[in-house]
């Protein structure tokens, strides 16, 4: 193991206090560091207070979500290249809040979280049992028919949208960011994060089992059945609240997985709290991007994880030949 | 002798589903017109100012719209297959249309007349052809597949981006790219794209002997001194032309190239000479009746075709790739 591998933890750390600073001062308007100092009531403050840093606060956390239903997806369906936006879960959620939407669900909080694990939850079922054959989950079916399924409940969001003439909405969510994070928001993020991260603690060693053939599993007494549900609960719970928050955002949940298995390859246990991490590191980071590099312009923060994450799958397929062995 | 009253019968069939869409497309509107009205609009022989301006003015560019995009997409559908020996290939899922279309939305992006857009589209869509090569490599079906997913994704997400810088609330506009409409009904543009669809074509005819040996396999082909790469090289070339005049007309349909040869098939079985015009007349009609519902099911809103095509052809594509599996 080199130095970094053994310390990536700590580098990750690092890099996410770096680009939380630079992701709350930066924006249309970069700030000077002094600013954080600034008195609450001041405008600056204000500005700091109410707008940035509970943007910072999401993206952090919707990363960390993401990155971490990614992982468990991948690791129970025994496939590499998963992602909650692969799945349709993503559209599904998006689908839910358009159909709320229309039939005047109003937008709290409260009602988008429960319809998008409605939607997510809905979704993630028709997908699984799609994929579902004898020899257990196929991952071509899977990959193949939730990429299409996905787009398929996309092109049902839109029509609904086009036709109740709410199109701001469906764009809102498919183009997907944090510019209009609030606080409570970031409770119900901060909350979820928490049951997440403390069930996956709870139950680390058994989803870790998870990774091997249903066989060798079932051979050490492991109840696959319950571990199954309990990683099915979290990947659906984790991927509903962050398109509550954040919109359509694919891919996060595919690449940063993948990338830190490139970099420290490990098991579910050794490598979920890095993963998490990462998460966090890699959205912070686009969120910068999409607020500072046109300067007032909001580029579209599903696109860039789409392509960020696409270039990644594109890699792995030409390259990797784990993916070609289904 | 059963078999060719067969064929007969299902080319005739195809034909009559082929009549009535484009009766259909013709007749149903905010203004109806009977059938027997559209005849003898067609015909020449109405005088009625209403229908005759209804016909060719207002439904004539859909239907070439619709004949231009359901055609060229399911020719092209079919020699991918074909060259592929891939049921499930199809210019939208290997990342072809998405590449047409970055392609337009670049040019769009950059300049401010359409007379390029089609140079536009087919640049993109050969470098997201080429992009797919890669990815088949090692001639694996799953691989190439997989590896179009991706690149749709990438391709679509630079779309977003760029349509939204242009303008953030022209979200329609990059809808259209995105997942499908007619986006520009202009008779010139139409004719000068149904030209080139329709040079494509005769030239997919003079290489159809080529497309026959190639049902066969390439050991096969080979084996009766057919020069397989070259042949190949030009197919591929023109399904990837075909798939460009397509986006060009209508952005990115989907899986109409996937449905429509595969009904064929399954009605007329391998032999190419009977698939071309069974896919050619499927696909049309599938547009067609696509485009009376977009336009006329919805109330006072009308629909992109695209949303219609998706919500009827990627149920066929899950379907179609289950039984594929099984077959594996």
């Amino acid at each position: 193991m080199n130095w970094w591998q053994r310390h990536l933890v700590g580098i990750l750390i690092v890099g996410l206090i770096v680009v939380a600073t630079l992701n709350v001062l930066g924006g249309s308007r970069w700030y000077e560091l002094s600013a954080l100092w600034q008195p609450m009531h001041s405008l600056l403050g204000k500005v700091i207070w109410t707008m940035r840093v509970p943007r910072l606060l999401a993206s952090v956390m919707v990363g960390a979500l993401l990155a971490m239903s990614g992982l468990l997806l991948q690791t129970v369906s025994h496939n590499p290249i998963a992602d909650p936006s692969i799945l349709g879960i993503n559209a599904g959620a998006n689908l839910a809040l358009i159909v709320g939407g229309v039939l005047g669900v109003g937008m709290s909080i409260f009602n988008t979280v429960w319809l998008s694990l409605v939607g997510a939850g809905l979704a993630f079922l028709v997908v699984m049992s799609l994929a579902m054959s004898r020899h257990g989950i196929a991952p071509l079916r899977l990959i193949l028919g939730g990429t299409v399924f996905s787009g398929f409940i996309s092109c049902i969001s839109y029509a609904i949208s086009v036709m109740t003439n709410t199109t701001e909405q469906y764009r809102n969510l498919l183009v997907g960011g944090f510019s209009s994070s609030t606080y409570g928001q970031v409770v119900l993020l901060a909350i979820v994060l928490v049951i997440v991260i403390v069930t996956a603690a709870c139950f680390q060693s058994g989803l870790t089992l998870l990774a091997m053939d249903a066989t060798s599993t079932r051979g050490l007494g492991v109840s696959t059945g319950i571990l199954w549900s309990i990683a099915a609960s979290l990947i659906v719970l984790a991927t509903a609240a962050s398109v509550a928050v954040g919109g359509n955002i694919g891919f996060v949940g595919l690449g940063i997985p993948q990338l830190i298995q490139a970099i420290r390859p490990g098991s579910f246990k050794q490598n979920v709290w890095v993963t998490l991490l990462g998460g966090s590191v890699f959205m912070t980071t686009a969120d910068l991007i999409a607020k500072a590099t046109v300067p007032g312009v909001e580029l579209p923060m599903a696109a860039l994880s789409a392509l960020f994450g696409g270039c990644l799958l594109f890699m792995m397929v030409v390259f990797d030949r784990r993916v070609i062995q289904v | 002798m059963t078999s060719k009253i067969r064929m007969t019968m299902i080319l005739i069939l195809c034909t009559l589903l082929f009549l009535i869409s484009t009766l259909l497309l013709l007749s149903i509107g905010d203004i109806h017109l009977g059938f027997g009205q559209v005849i003898s609009v067609l015909l020449g022989t109405s005088q009625d100012y209403t229908a005759n301006f209804v016909v060719w003015q207002l439904r004539l560019p859909n239907l070439l719209a619709a004949l231009i995009t359901g055609g060229a997409l399911a020719v092209s559908g079919l020699i991918l297959q074909v060259t592929t020996h891939n049921p499930l290939a199809d210019s939208s899922i290997l990342g072809i249309n998405a590449g047409a279309s970055l392609g337009a939305v670049i040019l769009t992006a950059i300049s401010l007349s359409n007379d390029l857009l089609p140079v536009a589209a087919l640049i993109g869509a050969l470098i997201s052809c080429g992009l797919v090569k890669l990815a088949n490599r090692n001639g694996s079906p799953i691989q190439v597949l997989l590896g179009g997913v991706a690149l749709t994704a990438i391709m679509n997400g630079l779309i977003l981006i760029l349509e939204l810088r242009l303008n953030q609330f022209s979200f329609d506009k990059a809808l259209i790219w995105l997942s499908g409409s007619f986006w520009n009904l202009d008779l010139g543009y139409l004719m000068i794209n149904g030209l080139a669809s329709l040079l494509l074509l005769l030239l997919v005819m003079a290489l159809l002997p080529t497309l026959g040996t190639l049902t066969l396999g390439e050991t096969m082909a080979r084996g009766i001194g057919v020069n397989v790469k070259r042949g190949q090289q030009w197919l591929l070339l023109v399904a990837v032309g075909l798939a460009t005049v397509a986006v060009a007309v209508g952005g990115a349909m989907s899986f109409v190239g996937l449905m429509a040869p595969n009904i064929a098939k399954r009605l007329v079985g391998e032999r190419v000479n009977l698939l071309l015009p069974v896919s050619w007349l499927l696909g049309t009609s599938l547009m067609m009746l696509a485009d009376v519902v977009a336009n006329n099911a919805f109330g006072k809103v009308a629909l992109p075709v695209g949303l219609i095509v998706a919500v009827v052809t990627m149920p066929y594509f899950i379907i179609q790739l289950f039984s594929w599996q099984r077959e594996a």
